[in-house]
């Protein structure tokens, strides 16, 4: 073979090789674009979503939010975000992401509404003063319904919760491997940010002048729809029977023609039986020792029970409780400034109802605006043993988490075990002008 | 011209004969590696065309453009639960095309997958019709596909460890849902695998694969 032809034949095989080379090189190029491009989706996708939930968050919080997200570096890429106006009740929040040229969008449609305050079985807005780890939730704790913190849920030992649980930071074990029993789910990260975008009636005006009061006042509830009252005859009587006026009994439908009973600067002591509906109120400048507490001087229950055992370990409404219309008979709802209280001194009751005969029913939806819930002189006499039980059965929300107990490792050594039922009632309509949230929820999701 | 020509001459068509012999290997050779390189993309394309479909389509699982439609599509939005087979309520969109995203009617989608002799008359025998079912009208497409399964989960966290979620496990599929109940499902697992429909040489040549899994897929509309 010449030297001219095997030029020919190595030039015509590298021809060969280059052409074949380069279209298989093309065909990897184009299975790696194609890669790269779902992967530039799938990062632009997620950016776009990441800030849709920041935007969210934001709104939420605060629905008066407006957008100042735009093109902002995020994950090598960028998000904006937008919201249009403020007013119409519904309002749609753009999301878009970019990440290398490829662009995604996520719009989500909120829709302004309202929740009561009484939708959990136990919230936890915040914790009072001194450490979170003062109030654990121990064996014999047990949750029927709902629970939030906006802290820690602080455990110690076995405490057993039958609905959802959420908590912001998580949960703080005091012992060692305590075994909180979550039955309804768990979760955390999430706060429920409620001061903000709270709706506080004007008690004052709704209760008018024939149901409102300045001085402390006693009411005891009977099962025949009647309320007996005793107005302080002078500022402070608190929990001494002798500063109190002569009893005068009136269907609570009189004292409370527009279902709310009203004190200013003053506390509520409070028990019975209540056959009908009211809200109670105590009012008073914020902060402890100061008034608008109120105290429960032994059981405050409903005539008809609103939760019955479901004969499954559980509890169900009580078809008793509703009217043909499926309405509740009775229900009260109790909103102070700063603390509800479980009695334990005094002659008005407490003594005898808490202390002599332990536990405490509690028939009710409570809102603290400022305190907590707790035990009057816990941990000193005759506070200063185990209590029994507290029986709650309705909704606690409480806007600092509060002491009713005191222990040794996780036996309680005085105080009161919590068994709290949700009253599902509640969850179709909270009491009379019992406080509200306005928020935005979202009603759809494009991605 | 004597024995030395004679032995050129077969030498030269002995050494011809190996160039040719080279040259036809090295041609198989190319159409080998040029249909299994564009079998490879080829699978790699339909794989994801496919999963950017399935993707768009699951994350509207209980979307509509007009949210009153379905007020509560966690309890509402998926209507049967199988492990080659969903169908679920979504707003897809209809003529005149006006937006992109759904017209305000709630449409049934279903994505089920077909049986392989469905498809006996392409030579891979594992390739089976993935349909996607608009308001009972189906659409089947051949991409390969061969393998298609979902999981479902639902929230299971006991409070160790953040958030966690179970599979449903029930005793027989399908789970049928009744309107109204509380379907449980928050998140989805979605298997994909895709083959060639031939292969070069299939008898001796592996066909060509892809496999896609998206581990925890979540419509927020039905995870609120």
């Amino acid at each position: 073979m010449s030297g001219k032809a095997l030029i020919i034949l190595v030039l015509g095989f590298s021809v060969i090789f280059l052409v074949v080379g380069y279209f298989w090189g093309d065909l990897a190029t184009r299975s790696t674009e194609n890669h790269v491009s779902y992967y530039k989706t799938t990062i632009a996708h997620n950016i776009a979503v990441s800030g849709a939930n920041i935007g969210l968050q934001k709104v939420i919080a605060d629905s008066q939010w407006t957008s100042n997200i735009s093109n902002r570096p995020f994950e090598h890429g960028y998000m904006s975000v937008s919201l249009t106006t403020l007013g119409p009740p519904q309002r749609t929040l753009t999301s878009i992401g970019a990440f290398w040229g490829d662009t995604a969008i996520v719009k989500v449609k909120l829709m302004r509404d309202q929740t009561s305050l009484a939708k959990y079985a136990w919230f936890i807005p915040s914790v009072s003063t001194g450490s979170v780890t003062q109030r654990p939730w121990i064996t014999g704790d047990t949750v029927w319904g709902g629970f939030h913190s906006n802290q820690f849920l602080v455990v110690d030992g076995r405490p057993v919760y039958f609905g959802k649980v959420t908590t912001l930071k998580g949960i703080k074990d005091m012992g060692s491997g305590s075994d909180p029993q979550f039955l309804g789910g768990y979760a955390e990260g999430i706060k429920v940010t409620w001061t903000s975008s709270m709706h506080y009636p004007d008690y004052a005006s709704i209760a008018g002048a024939g149901s409102s009061f300045s001085k402390d006042l006693w009411l005891k509830f009977d099962a025949f729809g009647n309320v007996t009252y005793r107005v302080g005859s002078k500022n402070n009587a608190g929990q001494d029977s002798t500063k109190y006026g002569a009893p005068t009994t009136v269907p609570v439908s009189t004292l409370a023609p527009n279902g709310v009973i009203y004190v200013n600067k003053a506390n509520v002591y409070l028990s019975g039986t209540l056959k009908g509906q009211v809200t109670i109120v105590a009012e008073g400048s914020s902060g402890s020792g100061g008034p608008g507490n109120v105290y429960l001087e032994g059981d405050m229950v409903y005539n008809t029970k609103a939760m019955i055992p479901n004969g499954e370990g559980g509890y169900m409404v009580n078809p008793a409780s509703l009217d043909a219309d499926g309405k509740p008979l009775d229900m009260m709802g109790i909103i102070a400034t700063n603390d509800i209280v479980v009695s334990t001194s005094g002659n008005l009751g407490g003594y005898e109802n808490n202390v002599v005969d332990h536990d405490i029913q509690i028939d009710a939806a409570i809102f603290c605006n400022s305190g907590g819930f707790r035990v009057d002189g816990l941990g000193h006499s005759p506070a200063d043993v185990p209590l029994g039980l507290i029986y709650l059965q309705g909704s606690m929300t409480a806007g600092k988490e509060e002491i009713v107990a005191d222990f040794s490792g996780n036996t309680l050594i005085d105080g009161y075990n919590r068994h709290v039922v949700f009253d599902s009632r509640l969850a179709i309509g909270p009491p009379q002008w019992f406080p509200y949230l306005t928020y935005y929820r979202v009603v759809s999701w494009l991605e | 011209m004597g024995t030395a020509v004679i032995i050129d001459i077969l030498g030269s068509m002995v050494i011809g004969g190996i160039l040719l012999l080279i040259l036809f290997q090295m041609n198989d050779n190319a159409t080998q590696n040029t249909y299994n390189f564009s079998g490879e993309l080829a699978v790699q394309q339909n794989l994801v065309t496919t999963v950017e479909v399935l993707e768009y389509d699951f994350r509207k699982i209980g979307y509509c453009e007009d949210p009153q439609a379905l007020p509560n599509p966690e309890e509402n939005a998926i209507l049967l639960a199988d492990t080659n087979r969903i169908r679920f309520l979504t707003d897809v969109m209809e003529p005149p095309y006006n937006n992109p995203h759904g017209d305000g009617t709630l449409d049934i989608i279903e994505y089920r997958l077909g049986p392989a002799t469905e498809l006996s008359g392409t030579q891979n025998p594992n390739d089976k019709i993935l349909y996607r079912i608009v308001n009972g009208v189906s659409k089947g497409v051949n991409l390969g596909i061969t393998e298609f399964k979902i999981k479902y989960f639902m929230d299971k966290s006991n409070g160790k460890g953040g958030t966690t979620l179970g599979e449903i496990k029930p005793a027989s599929w399908p789970i049928i849902y009744t309107p109204g109940t509380p379907t449980g499902i928050t998140a989805l697992e979605i298997d994909i695998k895709v083959e060639n429909t031939a292969a070069y040489d299939a008898g001796q040549n592996p066909y060509r694969s892809a496999f896609w899994r998206q581990i925890r897929l979540s419509s927020r509309n039905i995870k609120r």
